[in-house]
């Protein structure tokens, strides 16, 4: 973008003007100037954790199911820890929704929405950072992020809330006062920022299927598909937050999610191994 | 959906926006603080200009402070420019961006506290924010940083690197949940501009435009983040902000009694 002599660290004066400047390719530019937005977009980004897969556990789909199915997933998680580096993220579920309908008869704002239900996921968290602790578990606050290079080269198992800090912060959506940033997105953001080798959320569902599953039998499992086509077919419903879907279209590292069931033994290993089960979803 | 019938089912199981039906939105939504109005204060217009831009509005706030209940946030400015420029020729994703940048707003609000602290500033850390209440009935003026908590959680930006939601936004966001009785963003333009007036002096000043209008001009430059005009259109509370300028005396002043001295952006 620039010379490296004009890199030089520098103080400067605006000429009339008692502002004082720092020395950068963008000083006194508007952050807003189309054509500068565009022009940082042409460079490189670095990839921070290409090896660490990043799975999510469903909280409605896995978590309120209890041991029957968290048991045989913690087994599965931690006999492909040899073979895998495993960022664990968890998803808030039944009480994040029973928060939800409460705060909204009370009247609160999405933010407040999205600023009391985070403590849902803390508290899944916490539970499966007990399940795993013996087997080098760690549960890690956004705080100690920088850490987790540690923690997954010497063996661990980080745990993480996925619920997004989004906060009072929150956009609101157009219809409801539902928080559009919620667990799937949040373990997706982090996916991605991180370039993750893969972002695998764990559902009680065998993908994406063309209805739901559980009412219409005729419906049919889609194994690929691209957001833009995915949007096209305007299904009813999805077992993803369609935030994902707007992310992945902007995503510059993750560019693909895939969904799998997590109540069907086997299926995390083979996703973690590279093979297609479940749906991939990818940009596009 | 009321409380204590929440049901497990695929259906509904992500609350897409068709799913919120299950959900009873019909009722009104309650204004946290509707008496306060929220400020922002320029990183780049402002503060980055010193004693003679900062010291002035400061007088101005004490001075309002007997009328008007004011949460003031802000921006970051150049050493937030200086950042993103080495984050990104180091490779740095928009979430990391994000990250280093909130901390110069934080250092703006921390300088912009102990220059009020003598007149009841208190610099307010997000987690602090069940204290907002107390701080503004004790007559204090609560300064937060304008950078939204979302740091690595930030979007990728759309065909760029720079986040989109920057301390503009924040602030907005902090002004929308509370149901704020205004939104003033302080600068150093009399208000919009089709262009840069830094650049084209004689660009065409906009007193007063719909963000339907904006979104339409699609104007190649602007005083406020994109990202505000684009969550205006869903905005329950706070319909329209002001741009005013802050580097002439009086304006805050007018624009907190309701008085239109900048631009005024509305979503209705």
């Amino acid at each position: 973008m620039v010379d490296r002599e004009e890199r030089q660290a520098e103080i400067v004066v605006e000429e009339g003007q008692a502002r004082v400047h720092v020395k950068s390719p963008l000083m006194m530019e508007s952050l807003l100037d189309k054509g500068l937005i565009a022009e940082t977009y042409l460079s490189h980004e670095i990839s921070i954790l290409p090896d660490a897969h990043l799975v999510h556990l469903g909280g409605l789909s896995i978590l309120d199911r209890g041991r029957d199915v968290l048991i045989p997933l913690i087994e599965e998680i931690v006999a492909a820890r040899s073979a895998h580096k495993i960022v664990i993220g968890v998803g808030g579920g039944l009480r994040e929704r029973h928060t939800f309908a409460l705060a909204i008869d009370l009247g609160l704002p999405t933010g407040a929405l999205a600023q009391l239900t985070g403590v849902m996921c803390k508290q899944n968290a916490t539970m499966v950072y007990y399940l795993l602790a013996r087997h080098g578990g760690v549960r890690i606050a956004r705080e100690n992020f920088h850490k987790l290079p540690f923690y997954l080269a010497s063996g661990g198992i980080p745990v993480i809330v996925d619920m997004p800090p989004y906060h009072l912060w929150e956009h609101v959506p157009k219809v409801g006062r539902i928080p559009k940033h919620r667990p799937d997105a949040g373990s997706y953001l982090v996916a991605e920022v991180y370039s993750c080798r893969s972002c695998i959320y764990l559902k009680d569902v065998d993908g994406l299927c063309t209805a739901d599953p559980k009412k219409d039998p005729a419906a049919t499992l889609i194994p690929r598909i691209s957001v833009s086509e995915l949007l096209s077919l305007d299904l009813p419903d999805l077992p993803i937050e369609p935030a994902v879907l707007e992310i992945l279209q902007v995503a510059r590292n993750r560019k693909e999610v895939r969904i799998v069931n997590g109540l069907k033994p086997g299926m995390l290993t083979r996703a973690l191994n590279g093979e297609d089960v479940g749906t991939l979803i990818y940009q596009g | 959906m009321k409380p204590g019938k929440v049901e497990s089912s695929y259906s509904g199981q992500t609350l897409n926006e068709r799913d919120v039906i299950h959900f009873d939105d019909t009722g009104d939504e309650i204004e946290i603080l509707p008496s306060v109005h929220v400020i922002k204060i320029g990183g780049q217009s402002i503060m980055d200009r010193g004693k003679a831009a900062v010291y002035p509005l400061i007088e101005e706030i004490v001075a309002n402070k007997p009328r008007h209940k004011m949460i003031l946030g802000t921006g970051g400015g150049t050493r937030s420019r200086h950042v993103y420029s080495i984050a990104m020729d180091l490779g740095m994703p928009t979430g990391v961006i994000a990250r280093l940048g909130s901390l110069v707003s934080h250092q703006n609000a921390k300088i912009l506290h102990m220059l009020l602290c003598k007149h009841g500033g208190v610099f307010l850390l997000r987690d602090n924010f069940e204290h907002l209440a107390l701080y503004l009935n004790a007559g204090c003026i609560p300064i937060i940083e304008g950078m939204p908590p979302y740091e690595i959680y930030e979007r990728p930006a759309r065909g760029g690197r720079i986040p989109e939601s920057r301390t503009d936004t924040g602030i907005y966001l902090l002004g929308e949940v509370l149901g704020a009785r205004s939104v003033i963003f302080v600068k150093d333009e009399d208000g919009l501009f089709a262009e840069d007036p830094k650049k084209n002096p004689r660009a065409e000043f906009i007193p007063k435009i719909s963000v339907a209008e904006l979104l339409e001009r699609d104007l190649n430059d602007l005083m406020v983040e994109r990202k505000v005009i684009e969550l205006m259109q869903t905005a329950r509370h706070v319909r329209q902000i002001q741009l005013v300028n802050g580097l002439k005396a009086g304006n805050l002043s007018r624009a907190l009694d309701g008085e239109h001295v900048g631009t005024i952006i509305h979503a209705d």
